[in-house]
Parts: C-alpha cells; structure tokens; sequence
C-alpha cells in the first residue's frame, strides 16, 4: 500500500516538477511520458537487483504509473484545459522576426540553444522567421515568411505526380509476400523485375515499387 | 476513453487489494502476536513448558503463511522474525524464566510489519 501511494506521490510531484521546469526539458515526449520512461525502468530494476524485495514492489509501482499515464492521456485528449493545465501551450519564441525575449526567459531556452535548433532546421537568417514555436514536447517549430519558403509543384503550376510510398517487396533476400499482395502485383510480375539482377529473390538486397509502378532494385554486394 | 476507464478500474482495483492485504497481513500479525503474548503470560505465570509450546505454535503459524510473507514482504523482514523466533524458543527450552528481552524483540518486530504498510503520513514519507 505504502509503494502505491508513494509511486502516485513521486508521480504527481514529477508531474508539476517537471511541468515548471520548462518544454526544453523534454525531447519528444509529452510531460508524463518522459516521467513515466524515466522512472518506469529504475522501478521495475529494483526486485530483480535485491532478490530480497518481493517482485511486487517493482510490479506496483509499474502499474500504477501505467494506469496514471492512460488515466491522463485519456483525461487530457477530452479535456482541452486540462491539457493545457498539464503540458502547458506552444510558446511564441519569435514573432515576425523578432526574439521575444520575455518568452524565453519564461521557458529557460537560451539564445545559443534558440540559435542551435534554428541551423539544425537549415534557417540562416532569423528575420526571415514568421514565426518560432516552442512546442509542448520541447521541440522547436519554425515557420519561415511564405517568399522565403520553396515553391510547390502548385505554385510553380507543374503537373506532379503522386507516386504513394515506395513498399518493400524483397528485404535482403527475403520476400516480403504482404507487401507483395497489397502492392497488387503477382510473383511471376516481381521475377521479371529481377531477371536483369539475375534472377533469384536471395541475390536481392532491396526491392521496392511504388503507386506508380516504379521499381527499385538494389543487388546484394559479393561477399569479400 | 475506454482505455482511460479501464485504467482507472485497475487503479481502484489495485488500491482495493492493497487494502485487502493490509487487513490479512494485520490477521496474520494479529494472530501470531496474540501466540506470542499467551506464551509471554504463561512464563510470567511459571509455566515455562506451555510458554514454549505456546512459542512454537506462534512459529508454526507464522512458518505456515511463509509463501504468502515472501510475495508481500522483504526476506530482511521475514528472516529478522523468524530469527526472533529462534532466539525466544532457544531460551525458553533451555528453561530461562527470564525471556523478556526475547519476547520484545520478537513483538518488536512483528508491530513494525504490521506498521511499515499501514497508511501513515510517517510511513509513506
């Protein structure tokens, strides 16, 4: 009983610890993912490095943190402010090309971080920033001025083609039967493709064909 | 939402049989102190042979539910009872009138099971 209500305690404390701390903490989890992937994996090592302590004791504490995280992604998917009240809203970190400072500070985000998560986008020039989020999972979204951002197919009125996703029919030497019938094709179709690479479904290192019918066909390497 | 539901069940279910092992753990407890506490009145009395067998009832007990002790309890808790155990029944068989210390530590250790899981602001904190 002790191990329960300690495992709500410690879990509800991280909860607010960790939703005052700030987004940048996160990676990509929301706030009580990361609480749960950090202490999950600690609590559950506990019984099986002390042979002692009954496996209950790290089984509870599993469980109850389980059932916490569904009790509150269920909660926070139907309830608008409660998600807002746990994992807090994106911030606005730039606003037409200007760094709000305020908000930054508010966030504990640094301007060398502000400024590494921009080159890792590829954005030389902050002016040429609409906006910057700094989203609830600690990632930073950066919408660009609309002429600073490369033209579509639509407004460069090119014809483009939807090709779908290319699906991998033999996977280093292996056929891949599922992908085969959902991609429509019949085995007798998939040998022709690789008679040129000569001939046998093991020599294949990759095979993938897409909406429209466009194969790729990677050989395997000779062995050394 | 069905998720959410079911995983609130489960925490209501689980709280439930927590509760549940509190109240068996405290018979248990119960049942072995009172053991204890009638081979403790029949040394005061001068019935050294009822106080050890009294004792060794209490251990007969206690030993019986030891399935049940290794899944809720640690083996430092479960050991330092039935070490207690030994110690009390060594000095009675022996014939030593004076068992008090034995029977305090012995009861000692089974009030500070039955306390470790009991819902107070010192236990959980």
């Amino acid at each position: 009983m002790i191990i329960f209500v300690r495992t709500l305690i410690v879990y509800f404390s991280l909860l607010v610890c960790l939703r005052l701390l700030g987004k940048r903490q996160l990676g990509e989890m929301e706030l009580s993912e990361f609480i749960v992937a950090s202490l999950i994996a600690d609590v559950a090592a506990n019984p099986l490095q002390d042979i002692g302590m009954p496996l209950l004791n790290g089984l509870i504490p599993v469980v109850t943190m389980f059932c916490c995280e569904l009790m509150i992604s269920t909660l926070t998917m139907r309830s608008i402010r409660l998600r807002a009240f746990l994992f807090g809203k994106p911030s606005l970190l730039i606003d037409h090309g200007r760094i709000l400072q305020s908000e930054m500070g508010k966030n504990r985000f640094t301007l060398d971080e502000l400024l590494q998560e921009l080159r890792a986008q590829g954005v030389r020039d902050i002016a040429a920033i609409e906006y910057a989020f700094l989203e609830t999972n600690g990632k930073l979204s950066v919408l660009q001025y609309a002429s600073e951002t490369p033209p579509s197919a639509n407004d460069l009125h090119v014809a483009a083609e939807n090709c779908g996703f290319p699906r991998i029919l033999i996977s280093d030497g292996r056929l891949i039967r599922e992908n085969l019938r959902k991609s429509g094709y019949e085995e007798n179709w998939l040998y022709q493709q690789i008679r040129p690479y000569g001939g046998r479904i093991s020599d294949i290192f990759l095979l993938t064909v897409d909406d429209a019918s466009r194969v790729y066909c990677v050989r395997k390497e000779p062995k050394p | 939402m069905k998720r959410g539901l079911i995983a609130a069940g489960l925490l209501i279910l689980l709280f439930a049989l927590l509760l549940a092992n509190i109240r068996r753990l405290d018979a248990l407890l119960g049942a072995v102190e009172a053991g204890v506490c009638r081979s403790s009145a029949a040394l005061r009395a001068g019935d050294v042979q009822l106080a050890a067998s009294e004792a060794e009832a209490a251990m007969k007990l206690w030993q019986s539910k030891a399935d049940y002790a290794h899944i809720v309890l640690r083996q430092g808790e479960i050991d330092a009872v039935s070490d207690a155990f030994f110690e009390l029944l060594k000095e009675l068989r022996a014939g030593e009138a004076e068992a008090e210390t034995a029977y305090l530590s012995l009861l000692c250790h089974l009030d500070s099971i039955g306390r470790m899981d009991q819902l107070r602001l010192s236990s959980v904190f």
